[in-house]
């Protein structure tokens, strides 16, 4: 039933005092087409690949039928966001379809592009990543609806330190150009954990405008804006591996429920049955904040973009940052369990694998600074008396860049192997011990890194993938050790072809989506003009046509309520009807 | 993906072996030797993941556009957001 109609009339949201969610994510795509005698300005070919959705919306924006988004944005990138899904597992199954809708319009603009400029060879490659060649960056941004309740500085101070910090387990790293004469083995290229450090902005020193490229202030809720407020995060890397983007989505989401509790309990409306004592949560996360300062030096931004660099203690830091929220949520997670499930924006199983593999990943990290730390010491003596003699001889942050090298790629090789930073460090390492005898072209790094993040014309993400699956079905059940034994099931969270063709035709359940997707499906078989957006849904009004006998009336429907999922609302079924020419 | 390092194996069969000798319980010995036995696998396993890595970059190497800096340089387009 939609609410806050032009009426005015206004009821309150099911979901004000429970766990609900809305989980969103919009992606941008970057293009560019090869093996072609001239260049290809890439908006040229952004418009072919957008010739079906023009044929059919005369425009470059429509919605589909599983009511997400699919359009042209600005600089000609292909953006697709997800409809309105309930749980993580959801938002990542239409994520999943907006790739495989992407790879079905690239595949036939590329056959398009390639007969009308008489280039037989012509490739068109469609990267799901965050930079171009020349640094130019797009993104990747999730939207959380958060209760409005919430202030945004409370949002800031907890969610801020680790958003900037997921980066070492959520960061898809980059392959970057390094300073000359270095001395690392890694001959003109260094490695970066995520494409996003560098585009954030530093210039500014206050606080709100430095925490702003992490999370965009523009506050659309799509929803009663008096109850909810969207959050828009947009510092996360756009990721191929399911489980990274699946484990963004699930554990901001536990972030973000331990703050609305700890709001609830403070202002004394807990509206679900309290089961600790009222102040617990907020006395949890004041216990958290009380030590953040320490580790990220009170300037979160400063932390992400060293750590990225691979620098030491930063990424310590950053693993133990990411421990203090992981055990937090881990906590929190025992004593609301049943409030999280009923509230239907994580599943149960779902629940015990996010808290397992972010368990896991923090522990791979922790276990670099302990044991490996140890037992690599002699190395480590070795390196660092490397380093002190390169540092006589050259600058200093080359010297930081030849040994925050050494320990990225040290570090790759403790991570899971759905860790995307890592797969793409032990990939390129691979490839430069194999040619080890030559110099290795920055070039051919970065062709393979750019071919990883191809979804169209390129299968290196799906080798490694497969890869993948063959030492986990190879792992499973061989071993229990605490560390041994983390690489057995991880990356099992992945979205079977199957559930990707059915994501690309039908929405997610529970949510306003389903409306939208189902008025689609019926406008596309239907005569009559329409239009939607998020929140509208229009059967356009016509003169009585010289053929056709009669007009059809405006009908309009407003769907405010994210939650509504409801088809046979009166107001709905008008607008259904109307597209049926009733 | 070799998850373990080569350090962290010796160590931990060093481990297994002095174990197997200090206990005289023959279900511990047992268990030691089953994780002996499964870290001689998981060196296998490693072994079978270079190969296949070393398979996967042969495919990569055949797939790859000749001309690199070409490649890359084609990607250069207005930022978005």
């Amino acid at each position: 039933m939609p609410q806050l109609r032009d009426s005015g009339s206004e009821r309150k949201s099911a979901h004000l005092h429970d766990f609900a969610r809305i989980f969103g994510i919009e992606t941008e795509y970057g293009l560019s087409v090869t093996q072609t005698a001239r260049r290809v300005d890439p908006s040229r070919a952004a418009m072919v690949m957008f010739e079906p959705v023009v044929r059919r919306q005369r425009a470059t924006n429509t919605y589909l039928t599983n009511g997400s988004r699919l359009y042209l944005d600005v600089g000609s990138h292909p953006e697709y966001a997800t409809s309105e899904a309930r749980t993580p597992a959801a938002a990542l199954a239409q994520d999943a379809a907006g790739e495989a809708v992407m790879k079905r319009l690239a595949a036939s603009a590329q056959k398009e592009l390639s007969s009308r400029l008489g280039e037989p060879n012509l490739r068109l490659h469609v990267y799901k990543n965050n930079l171009d060649a020349a640094g130019n960056s797009f993104g990747c941004h999730e939207n959380y609806l958060l209760r409005r309740a919430v202030p945004l500085s409370v949002v800031e101070r907890v969610l801020i330190p680790f958003l900037a910090t997921r980066c070492v387990w959520a960061g898809a790293g980059h392959v970057v150009e390094r300073a000359e004469g270095s001395g690392c083995s890694a001959g003109g290229v260094t490695y970066e954990l995520t494409q996003r450090a560098d585009v954030l902005d530093e210039a500014v020193s206050s606080a709100t405008t430095r925490v702003r490229p992490m999370i965009n202030t523009r506050d659309e809720p799509h929803a009663n804006p008096d109850e909810f407020r969207r959050l828009h995060v947009i510092v996360g890397d756009s990721n191929r591996s399911q489980t990274s983007t699946w484990l963004r989505l699930a554990t901001t989401h536990l972030v973000l429920c331990m703050i609305e509790q700890s709001v609830r309990e403070n202002a004394g409306t807990d509206g679900a049955g309290v089961s600790s004592s009222p102040s617990e949560i907020s006395e949890q996360l004041e216990a958290l904040l009380s030590v953040l300062p320490s580790l990220t030096h009170d300037d979160p931004t400063a932390l992400m973009k060293a750590a990225s660099r691979g620098e030491h203690d930063a990424v310590r830091n950053a693993f133990t940052v990411q421990r203090l929220f992981c055990d937090a949520a881990a906590a929190f997670a025992r004593g609301r369990r049943e409030e999280l499930i009923s509230s239907g924006s994580i599943g149960d199983y779902e629940l015990d694998e996010a808290l397992r593999t972010w368990d896991e990943v923090v522990a791979a990290g922790e276990y670099e600074f302990t044991v490996a730390a140890n037992a690599d010491d002699d190395a480590q003596v070795l390196q660092a008396s490397q380093n002190s003699q390169a540092s006589q001889a050259s600058p200093a942050s080359q010297t930081r860049d030849a040994s925050s090298t050494a320990f990225i790629v040290n570090l790759a090789e403790q991570m899971p192997a759905w860790v995307e930073w890592a797969a793409k460090v032990r990939l390129l390492e691979a490839f430069r011990s194999r040619h080890a005898d030559a110099e290795v072209p920055r070039a051919a790094l970065e062709q393979i890194e750019l071919s990883y993040h191809d979804i169209a014309a390129s299968t290196v993400f799906e080798g490694l993938a497969q890869q993948e699956d063959a030492q986990i079905r190879s792992m499973v059940g061989n071993d229990g050790g605490a560390f041994n034994g983390r690489a057995s099931v991880s990356g099992l969270i992945r979205v079977s072809a199957r559930e990707v063709k059915q994501a690309v035709s039908e929405p997610p359940m529970g949510t306003r989506a389903m409306v939208r997707g189902e008025f689609v499906r019926k406008a596309l078989t239907s005569h009559v003009e329409w239009s939607c957006d998020w929140t509208h849904l229009e059967v356009h009004g016509s003169q009585a046509g010289a053929g056709s006998g009669t007009g059809v009336r405006r009908h309009e429907v407003r769907l405010f309520d994210p939650f509504d999922d409801d088809m046979f609302a009166p107001p709905v079924r008008e607008v259904f009807a109307a597209l049926d020419g009733e | 993906m070799p998850a373990v390092n080569k350090s962290q194996n010796t160590n931990a069969n060093a481990n297994a072996n002095a174990d197997a000798e200090k206990s005289a319980d023959a279900l511990n010995a047992a268990e030691a030797a089953n994780e002996a036995a499964g870290r001689a696998t998981k060196q296998v396993q490693s072994q079978e993941q270079a190969d296949s890595l070393d398979n996967l970059l042969d495919d990569i190497e055949s797939s790859l556009e000749s001309n690199a800096e070409e490649y890359v340089q084609r990607f250069v387009q207005k930022g978005g957001e």
